[in-house]
């Protein structure tokens, strides 16, 4: 690595932060919409039940903004730069889900998720766009 | 075979899947064509459209304070698919982080 990495531009970073707060929102949602879901019964069944739960609509809509939001970002940022950062939001899962969810979480889990984080801390060190290799068959 | 290690498998099935989708929408940010950009954008979201299934199922099985750190595997995966399909050229740097993020996955799994 030369003297340090660049800072991505604003417009990567304000993504990236709406990117962390609609994943959060999302799985929050999700894991309490999922609990309506009754998996003994069929297939059908199951997903009509899933259609019928403002639950999953709400998750649904946030979801499609994420996706608008992820592909502006994406259309600046490397993919193995952009998606490594949307990790931060372990951190504010972790946290909702021991508030309002009550999950309990072990000292294990907060191991991991500091590994997990580390690893994203190293992924982000590197600059936010990598050189398109050339070809095969090019010098 | 528990509910338990059917909530992990389903994170492993729900991470490729996903890692697919988006390396799908990179390339569908990226190409010029409009035909081929679109070609690419119903690949990914057909992708997430199924993950989003296969999600529903992990959440039923596992806490979400379990499942969604695992899914960082996904991180591994699009890694190696980006390498590979995007030409993006991941350093030193990005290697370690991959096989941290792997270390942690491990010790979620592990968990409870």
């Amino acid at each position: 690595m030369t003297v340090g990495a660049k800072l991505p531009p604003a417009a990567i970073c304000i993504g990236l932060v709406i990117a962390i707060a609609l994943d959060t929102g999302v799985q929050i949602l999700w894991k309490t919409a999922s609990s309506h879901v009754d998996l003994a019964s069929d297939f059908l069944t199951a997903f009509w039940q899933a259609l019928c739960q403002p639950l999953f609509w709400a998750v649904a809509v946030m979801w499609c903004l994420q996706l608008f939001n992820w592909r502006k970002v994406l259309e600046k940022a490397d993919l193995s730069f952009a998606q490594p950062i949307t990790s931060l939001s372990y951190i504010s899962v972790l946290i909702l889900s021991a508030v309002l969810l009550h999950e309990r979480i072990t000292l294990t889990q907060i191991l991991g998720v500091m590994l997990i984080l580390t690893g994203v801390f190293f992924i982000s060190r590197t600059d936010h766009e990598t050189v398109v290799l050339s070809g095969p068959g090019e010098p | 075979m528990g509910s338990r290690l059917i909530g992990i498998l389903l994170v492993l099935l729900a991470t490729a899947i996903e890692a697919v989708g988006q390396v799908s929408l990179k390339k569908s940010a990226i190409v010029s064509d409009p035909v081929r950009c679109r070609g690419w954008m119903v690949i990914g979201i057909i992708c997430l459209g199924v993950e989003a299934i296969v999600w529903t199922i992990v959440l039923t099985k596992l806490e979400v304070s379990i499942a969604y750190p695992m899914g960082s595997l996904c991180f591994v995966m699009v890694f190696i698919l980006s390498t590979l399909f995007l030409k993006e050229r991941p350093d030193r740097s990005r290697w370690a982080g991959v096989c941290l993020i792997l270390s942690g996955t491990a010790l979620l799994g592990l968990n409870g």
